[in-house]
């Protein structure tokens, strides 16, 4: 892609004595809607705010473009950071709000006019200019945020959970139009969420946080089919583990069920790593993640097959799009497993029903045993 | 009949509301009534007329206790707002701090203390302990200073808990936005709390002034000297004391009541003016 605008070099920070961010080093590239995304408590609303200027880390580097921007003061970083709650100016009104930023850079009046003008069609709110911003509902709140921060046209916008407020409706028509209008101002994003949908829906890349350390910086799609780890598999939709014991380089055999079937294995590191810190490449216990829609369900005949496991079905779930079946799989853990299978099949099966699952014959993600996290 | 019963309900009680109101301003308004009395007597009610008022305005010694009274209010009023605004400041940024809720507590609870205490306490601390220790910079009894440092005493009370109040609908992550879209400190302070403080502000102000206008055991008990300085109401106090009492003695009051009454009924005005409805959700 494009050179890197931000660079986060081994970011640590404390609070209160507790380690809340441990060495996270990222880039984010100029242009793109980059996304921050964890559970609550991980720690990235503390390192948005470090990026922001509002702390100071205890240890590690910020680089703008490759210059030293650690202890520069926030009013001299150019970015602009729209805010949870969007810390509006109640005092002023919509265009005064949105102008603040620009008075602040003493441009000429008949530019501010402009420019103010400009952001409020952005985000289509022109036409309330003139109202107070403790009138509008939340959604318009939010635009208006987004618009005072847009206005001194930084070249980063911090976007901390923005949507949070707001009910699901307005919160998918939202991320549309933040999406559209990163590209269209060609401003580079760096958004901050707890939720692994929105951050799907609009990031370029997303930078996986746990527990103040950075599991995995990937395009959506690598983090869905090759997560780095089982906490980045599981936090990013739903993930079925399968015990396996690793007879050969590239199968395995199931133990769930006590059924030897080979499974075809993944060529990620983690399934290198693993097979390099062994001595041998056999008999290493892991799982493999298989992703509820990879599984295909076949009522009969019950004949064993290689990449298939038997299981019964306990529960059936209609999702619209998808039917979610939870099965158990045969076996003394009776584990569970859960599959999706477009609505649209005309096999339906029905709770109690012993079925076949048949895995993919693509290689799956292994996790070594001793990764468990 | 049933309606007829509700609406005898409501007129009983606009009768009692109306009756309340009477007890409430009887006083007052006989007091300005009497202020325009043509008799040589303060209660004796012989016909309408200004005598009095053009009497009372040429008093040089009147003009004079009100020219002080209004120099203390002025000057005690800065001070306790000055005062109060720090606390205030100081509290907000603290305010997960336990010392928070006491401080809170120890500074509004002088309002509850009888006037007439703190008059004394005043009096006990300006002989003993600021005259010795201060005299030379003029903290004496009676002076300018000690009046209006007795008035700050009774005013900073009311003035923290109006400009408290305040600061409770301030949201101060507004200084970060303002902070992140390149304002400095000063920048920070007079175009995003400033603003939102004012109403409180004037509010606080009123208040202070009112109610130093209105002190008269401060005053009476720190003016035991003999070249005291005199307010309006140790005037009015005296004006009782040296002969028959002329009408004179109700158009004074009743200058202090207008004068008064237009502070504190704009102080609780500008309080309860919301120029920002606390719409501001903790997230």
């Amino acid at each position: 892609m494009n050179e890197s605008l931000l660079t986060l070099q081994e970011i640590s920070a404390a609070l209160n004595g507790r380690a809340v961010l441990k060495e996270v080093s990222f880039d984010v590239k100029q242009g793109e809607f980059f996304s921050l995304l964890g559970p609550s408590g991980c720690g990235k609303t503390t390192l948005l705010r470090i990026i922001a200027g509002f702390l100071t880390s205890h240890s590690g580097k910020l680089l703008w473009s490759g210059t030293d921007i650690t202890h520069l003061p926030p009013q001299s970083r150019d970015l602009n950071l729209v805010f949870q709650n969007y810390a509006l100016f109640p005092h002023l009104n919509v265009f005064e709000n949105v102008a603040f930023g620009l008075r602040m850079m003493k441009l000429d009046e008949r530019i501010i006019i402009e420019r103010v003008k400009e952001s409020l069609a952005l985000v289509r709110m022109s036409e309330h200019a003139l109202r107070r911003v403790t009138e509008l509902s939340g959604g318009q709140q939010q635009r208006i945020a987004l618009a005072r921060a847009v206005a001194p046209r930084p070249k980063l916008v911090l976007l901390d959970e923005p949507l949070g407020a707001l009910d699901l409706q307005l919160r998918r028509d939202m991320q549309v139009e933040l999406k559209s209008l990163q590209r269209q101002l060609g401003m580079t994003f760096l958004y901050v969420t707890h939720d692994q949908e929105e951050a799907f829906s609009m990031s370029d890349r997303i930078a996986i946080l746990n527990s103040g350390q950075l599991e995995q910086v990937d395009a959506p799609e690598v983090l869905y089919s090759l997560p780095a780890s089982r906490f980045v598999a599981k936090f990013i939709g739903n993930a079925n583990f399968i015990p396996v014991e690793r007879t050969a380089l590239a199968t395995a055999r199931c133990l769930a069920s006590q059924q030897e079937y080979s499974l075809n294995m993944a060529n990620t590191s983690l399934a290198n790593s693993a097979s390099n810190s062994a001595s041998n490449a056999n008999n290493i216990l892991g799982d493999v993640l298989v992703r509820p829609e990879q599984v295909e369900l076949v009522s009969t005949p019950l004949t064993n097959q290689t990449n298939s496991l038997s299981g019964t079905i306990q529960l059936r779930q209609f999702l619209g799009a998808n039917v979610r079946y939870h099965l158990e799989l045969e076996g003394p853990e009776r584990r569970m497993m859960i599959v999706d299978q477009p609505s649209t099949q005309q096999t339906i099966c029905q709770p109690g029903e012993k079925v076949l699952m048949r895995l993919p014959k693509s290689p799956l993600p292994f996790f070594p045993a001793d990764s468990a996290q | 009949m049933v309606h007829f019963t509700h609406r005898l309900k409501g007129n009983l009680m606009r009768i009692w509301c109306l009756f309340l109101l009477l007890i409430l301003y009887l006083p007052v308004l006989s007091l300005v009534l009497f202020g325009f009395n043509a008799s040589t007597f303060a209660l004796r009610w012989e016909g309408f007329s200004l005598h009095w008022y053009k009497i009372t305005l040429s008093n040089s010694e009147m003009l004079t206790a009100l020219f002080n009274s209004l120099l203390v209010a002025l000057l005690s009023t800065a001070l306790a707002v000055t005062l109060a605004f720090f606390y205030a400041l100081w509290a907000h940024k603290n305010s997960n701090t336990k010392l928070k809720g006491a401080s809170d507590s120890l500074m509004s609870l002088p309002l509850f203390i009888p006037e007439i205490v703190i008059a004394i306490g005043l009096l006990v601390m300006v002989v003993h302990i600021l005259r010795p220790a201060a005299g030379h910079i003029g903290i004496q009894l009676g002076s300018l200073s000690s009046i209006v440092l007795g008035h700050t005493t009774l005013a900073v009370g009311y003035a923290c808990l109006v400009l408290r109040n305040r600061f409770r609908t301030y949201d101060s992550q507004q200084e970060l936005a303002a902070q992140d879209l390149g304002a400095n400190k000063w920048q920070v302070f007079s175009r995003v709390m400033l603003p939102q403080l004012m109403p409180g502000f004037a509010a606080a102000c009123c208040m202070s002034f009112a109610v130093s206008l209105d002190d008269f055991y401060v005053s009476y008990f720190l003016s035991t000297g003999g070249s005291a300085l005199q307010t309006l109401p140790i005037f009015i106090w005296s004006l009782q004391g040296r002969r028959a009492m002329t009408p004179e003695i109700n158009v004074v009051s009743s200058l202090l009541l207008f004068i008064a009454v237009i502070f504190f009924v704009a102080g609780l005005w500008l309080n309860q003016s919301k120029a920002v409805p606390d719409k501001t959700e903790k997230g």
